[in-house]
């Protein structure tokens, strides 16, 4: 049979996208190489505990109606309540000598950066205006250095850093800066909108999406690997299975990836030799306690022990001197099970990890618990030192996010080219997902909605029904 | 089927669209997005749902014509000429 859409991957974007075109009566197909689905953002049980992969926050939480997580929920037709979100109590930026608390209340913000840097108190509330005010441009923008950008406006290197430390974490690909449009993004998503967790952590949305899905007579095919994308001539035609078998289709949308999607159409990526991908090493510590009994009682916090941001590769497997630390405890309303929750996020070096990789399985496992131990310790000398609490640790590497995600080098924020309308050149074929330019589990959907509503939908309200 | 019945329709399509807003105080001749919060892509979806429901095509060159109630009552009714409505809002 031929199909109006083949979704490649069932990540947040390839859901969503399958929603808007299952609600309008198209023949859709999601393909999923892995048995799971939520892409970077799943889920697995290990020895009798379940974890997410991938989820800290939910970004855009407010319930005001212009938030753009309720105009995402809005478009998949998706009550609120089906997310039990529980807002964050309060997180926290922290240098070694300053900390910055937020909430979901953008004053305390504001507050707070005016305490640390009273010099700067009216450059930050012009600001803050001027981000809670812009709306991003519907044509794709060019890369614009939001370090550059802020330095300008508020003269202050110290104070940037403070501001690009989370925004970097949260969806940056590149070292020590992060696009000028993707920064009033996260500033809005963050800071303005608030953030969340769903009661239940990611499984509760993957949940709700899929029983969506399924409600709008999309079919989800798991354990489905596409090989590789048919083309005829400059057309995106349909796809080819790992099992050799052959699907076609007016549209193919995929989530894969610029370079990977490239890849599938049989054309070498040239990346740039300067680029140095960005991943990261994660540890899940289960504690025998909450994180908050033992002092630790921010939802989210991002830190960084050196005087400058170092959200950058270092010649080491990871650079344990930054990173994000997020208990889903320290939200409201969460379920018992994932109150004892540390997470621990560093910057990892593909590269090193694909070397210790090489030297066998033993080495690459002692490598695994050697950085996350270092991690750990790097964050004692800032934080209360959980350590001793901990009864069970699972760390992922690049190596593993490469391995489910098919994301080269285990990039999480995909590659530093961003294609806002999805056009990588062939017709037929549009990028949903990291690729696209939005940002986290929110942009993700909103970039599957938006380019099944423009590509598919906006065309098929112009033809004859 | 009268202009009433065609207005109710119109608004179930809202009410499923946008389930959080109030739509019993719409006034029929003010522009929708001045008394809800529509977007651009809830605009679409009005323009789907039309279709979807009712066979009713909307080229884009015409979606100004819908930026009210009365308006979209004023250029449905040729188009809704003969068919079944879904008036859920009624009862």
């Amino acid at each position: 049979m031929r199909y109006d859409a083949l979704v490649i991957g069932a990540g947040l974007s390839g859901l969503a996208a399958g929603i808007r075109l299952g609600m309008y009566g198209k023949q859709a197909l999601l393909l999923e190489r892995h048995a799971l689905w939520g892409g970077l953002n799943s889920f697995y049980r290990l020895r009798g505990r379940r974890h997410d992969v991938g989820l800290h926050a939910l970004t855009n939480a407010t319930s005001a109606r212009t938030g753009v997580l309720s105009r995402v929920l809005r478009q998949l037709r998706i009550p609120r309540e089906a997310l039990q979100l529980g807002p964050q109590l309060r997180s926290v930026i922290r240098f070694s000598d300053l900390e910055v608390w937020f909430s979901n209340d953008p004053a305390l913000l504001e507050s707070e950066l005016a305490a640390a840097f009273p010099a700067r108190r009216d450059a930050l509330a012009t600001l803050s205006a001027e981000i809670a005010n812009w709306v991003p441009e519907a044509r794709p923008m060019p890369f614009a250095s939001a370090r550059a950008e802020l330095l300008r406006r508020l003269g202050d290197e110290r104070l940037v850093d403070v501001l690009l430390l989370p925004t970097c974490y949260y969806g940056s690909p590149l070292e020590n800066d992060i696009d000028w449009t993707q920064f009033r993004i996260l500033y809005q998503s963050l800071f303005l909108e608030g953030i969340a967790r769903p009661r239940g952590g990611i499984r509760t949305l993957l949940t709700a999406l899929k029983t969506r899905l399924e409600a709008c007579g999309t079919e989800l095919r798991t354990n489905c690997g596409v090989e590789r994308i048919l083309l005829d001539g400059a057309r995106a035609v349909g796809v080819r299975l790992d099992d050799g078998s052959e699907l076609f289709a007016d549209h193919v949308l995929s989530s894969a990836g610029l370079d990977e999607t490239l890849a599938l159409c049989g054309r070498k990526p040239e990346p740039d030799p300067a680029r140095r991908d960005l991943s990261f090493l994660e540890s899940i510590h289960a504690l025998d306690c909450t994180p908050a009994a033992l002092g630790l009682d921010a939802a989210v916090a991002f830190y960084c022990l050196a005087d400058r941001l170092c959200y950058a590769q270092n010649e080491a497997p990871t650079e344990p001197r930054c990173g994000v630390l997020s208990c889903p405890g320290n939200y409201a309303d969460q379920e018992p099970e994932a109150a004892v929750l540390v997470r621990q996020t560093v910057i990892a070096n593909p590269q090193r990890w694909r070397e210790l990789v090489a030297r066998g399985d033993e080495e690459y496992r002692a490598a695994k618990l050697e950085h996350s131990a270092r991690a750990a310790a790097a964050a004692a000398s800032l934080f209360p030192d959980w350590r001793a609490h901990t009864l069970d640790l699972d760390v992922f590497t690049p190596r593993t996010i490469e391995h489910y995600t098919g994301h080269v080098n285990g990039r999480v924020y995909g590659s530093p080219d961003k294609r806002q309308d999805g056009d990588i050149g062939f017709e037929g074929l549009r990028l949903i997902g990291t690729d696209q330019g939005y940002l986290g589990i929110v942009g993700a959907m909103m970039s599957g909605i938006g380019i099944v509503n423009r590509h598919v939908l906006a065309a098929a309200a112009e033809s004859a029904p | 089927m009268n202009d009433s019945d065609i207005q109710i329709a119109i608004k179930d399509i809202i009410a499923q669209i946008a389930p959080d807003e109030d739509l019993s105080q719409l006034d029929p001749a003010v522009r929708l997005r001045e008394q809800i919060e529509l977007d651009s892509m809830d605009f679409l979806d009005i323009v789907m749902e039309l279709r979807k429901l009712y066979g009713v095509q909307v080229p884009e060159a015409d979606y100004k014509e819908l930026a009210t109630l009365d308006g979209c009552v004023n250029y449905l009714r040729p188009k809704l000429a003969g068919k079944t409505l879904h008036c859920a809002a009624r009862v």
